[in-house]
């Protein structure tokens, strides 16, 4: 007989974390417990004694979760269950997956690898839905407005004073060290003022 | 693949020292070199390292040490570190309740190194003897300097930290609360997480790694090995980029401050800017509203030959795994030597114009005064200029 698999899931996103614990619930046989920090891991991990830790791959609790293999369960009535990390059990192509949705997991040694592949397809699949952190996605817009500006000030520059596009980039550069200052910040401005001046064909 | 990759994903951890590879991006030196970097903020060393060994990230911010630690299925190095980003720049943090027992033992704690060392290890020792919970101190991540610094300060005071110290890796940001229940009676972590304890006032700084040990390693800039082979002209110019952040942000401390508020209002770094601010220029308060001594050493990037690989720091950090039982016994040497990239630290510098270490290894920790390593610099003339590189004092506390 089969007993149910214990399942940690550690991510600090409410909204993927309760997808994910949605489309588990649907399987049967797995007990799964969600805590959202390094807190919560260390209240639970000891008590629970999970048999798989499913974590965020970018949250810093998985570093304190790395940290406590094998640790919970040898805590927790001296069975030593030794813990290991995915690529250690499933293909490192999988595992690479599984990373590259933002998802990791450890799990005890002995756990059937029919189960982890089982559990890791539903959170890669899940935690692929919510794509990259935000707080990344939202440099990568502001990144790519400031290339715009930096483009169009070297332009202007190029254009202005007689310049290569290497020496006018450089001209810029340098401002931005001179006065301690975000490159785009001096673009921006150079941009409003030559906007003030008249030379709005640009 | 045609022509060099111009387009990278960069990693970096939400902390004062990756400031040279922020500034390399926000002052527009990577775009100098025709690089397109994404930087992306890492959460997690152990995922930084993961996506760096399955090439998700090109280059990252890392522990010196986990460059050491980590290897491929076939046991060679997955990561190589050609340039140092960071000299010190951590700071030890304990409980006010921790603080005002160490004071009752020793009156000078929290102000003189050595009577920190006596009652922290003093305390450890009670504890571990009335066979009650043992001192605890939370770290970042094991196979880090925030470790070593804290198993040699309480050793030099007389604690076995294998026996007499317990230890979590808990995340800076949730300290305060493992604090506040009693789960922590401290941490060991990078800047601005220090002085951020002591602005809520939770914490008390009672030492820094520059009081430990003067310009000792501490982050790296990391890349999956063999990046250097498949793309030989980005990682130079990767690394000449950053190379000139960190001389830029070492050159004045008006330059420090202007980081400070370009780390905060960039958005890298969740702190107030006049916490992130005290870490960079060197004003750390320890004490909540104490004065401080300005120190303009508490965190190093380039001064001291700082992005200089030396293969003697190497050998200590390797060394220091050994002990903590993070890397197998024996010789050092051919693992260090193939991480610890000084070939490609040579090019960079050259192709830039500074100087570079003609030794790939430097007396550690034997200089009490101001001293020089030799160095040579391509010349504008093309031609190679001996010189000598200026060092400052490096002796360590318990020495």
């Amino acid at each position: 007989m089969t007993v149910p698999l214990k399942l940690l899931i550690v991510d600090p996103d409410d909204e993927r974390r309760d997808r994910l614990l949605a489309a588990l619930k649907r399987e049967t046989l797995i007990h799964a417990i969600v805590v959202n920090d390094t807190l919560g891991v260390h209240a639970l991990v000891d008590e629970f004694d999970p048999d798989m830790v499913i974590v965020a791959a970018q949250t810093a609790a998985r570093d304190s979760v790395e940290d406590l293999r094998g640790l919970g369960a040898a805590a927790s009535g001296g069975k030593s269950r030794p813990v290991v990390m995915l690529v250690e059990r499933l293909s490192a192509a999988e595992a690479e997956d599984a990373l590259r949705a933002g998802v990791t997991a450890y799990v005890v040694e002995d756990l059937d690898l029919a189960r982890i592949r089982r559990v890791m397809d539903l959170a890669t699949a899940q935690f692929r839905v919510f794509g990259e952190l935000r707080r990344n996605l939202d440099r990568a817009h502001a990144d790519l407005a400031d290339r715009k500006t930096i483009e169009r000030a070297k332009g202007l520059l190029m254009k202005r004073r007689q310049l290569d596009e290497d020496a006018a980039y450089k001209l810029l550069r340098a401002a931005a060290m001179n006065q301690g200052r975000p490159i785009a910040a001096i673009c921006k401005e150079l941009l409003a003022a030559e906007a003030l001046l008249g030379g709005g064909d640009l | 693949m045609s022509g060099p990759k111009r387009q990278l994903s960069i990693g970096y951890a939400p902390l004062n020292d990756a400031a040279p590879l922020i500034m390399a991006h926000e002052l527009g030196l990577f775009g100098e070199f025709g690089l397109d970097v994404r930087l992306q903020r890492q959460s997690s060393w152990a995922t930084a390292r993961d996506l760096l060994t399955i090439g998700a990230l090109d280059a990252s911010h890392m522990l010196a040490p986990v460059t050491l630690a980590t290897h491929d299925e076939h046991g060679d190095p997955a990561l190589c570190a050609p340039l140092v980003l960071s000299l010190c720049g951590n700071s030890i943090v304990v409980s006010r309740p921790l603080f005002a027992e160490m004071l009752k033992i020793e009156p000078q704690a929290g102000v003189d190194i050595h009577a920190t060392a006596r009652a922290l290890a003093g305390i450890a020792r009670t504890k571990r003897n009335a066979g009650g919970p043992l001192l605890k101190f939370g770290v970042v991540f094991r196979q880090s300097n925030h470790l070593f610094d804290l198993r040699r300060l309480l050793r030099s005071g007389g604690a076995d930290p294998d026996t007499d110290l317990a230890l979590a890796v808990v995340p800076p940001q949730e300290t305060e609360r493992f604090l506040e229940q009693g789960l922590l009676d401290g941490f060991s972590a990078g800047e601005p997480w220090g002085s951020h304890a002591v602005s809520r006032g939770f914490g008390v700084i009672v030492a820094s790694g520059k009081d430990l040990w003067p310009n000792r390693i501490d982050k790296v800039l990391a890349f999956p090995a063999g990046f250097e082979i498949r793309h030989p002209e980005t990682m130079l110019n990767v690394m000449q980029a950053v190379m000139a952040a960190s001389v830029w942000l070492d050159s004045s401390e008006s330059n420090r401050r202007a980081a400070a508020g370009i780390l905060v209002d960039g958005g890298y770094i969740d702190s107030p800017v006049d916490t992130v601010q005290r870490g960079l220029v060197g004003r750390v308060e320890r004490l909540a509203n104490s004065i401080t001594q300005p120190d303009v050493d508490y965190v190093v990037f380039h001064r001291y030959g700082a992005g200089f690989p030396w293969h003697s720091q190497g050998h200590w950090l390797a060394k220091e795994l050994q002990s903590s039982g993070a890397l197998q016994g024996g010789d050092v040497s051919e693992l260090v030597s193939r991480i610890f990239r000084t070939d490609l630290y040579r090019k960079a510098a050259e192709a830039s114009g500074l100087p570079w270490p003609r030794h790939d290894a430097k007396p550690e920790a034997q200089h009490d005064q101001n001293w020089q390593v030799q160095a040579r610099r391509l010349g504008s003339d093309g031609t190679l200029v001996d010189e000598y590189i200026a060092m400052a004092p490096d002796r360590r506390f318990e020495d």
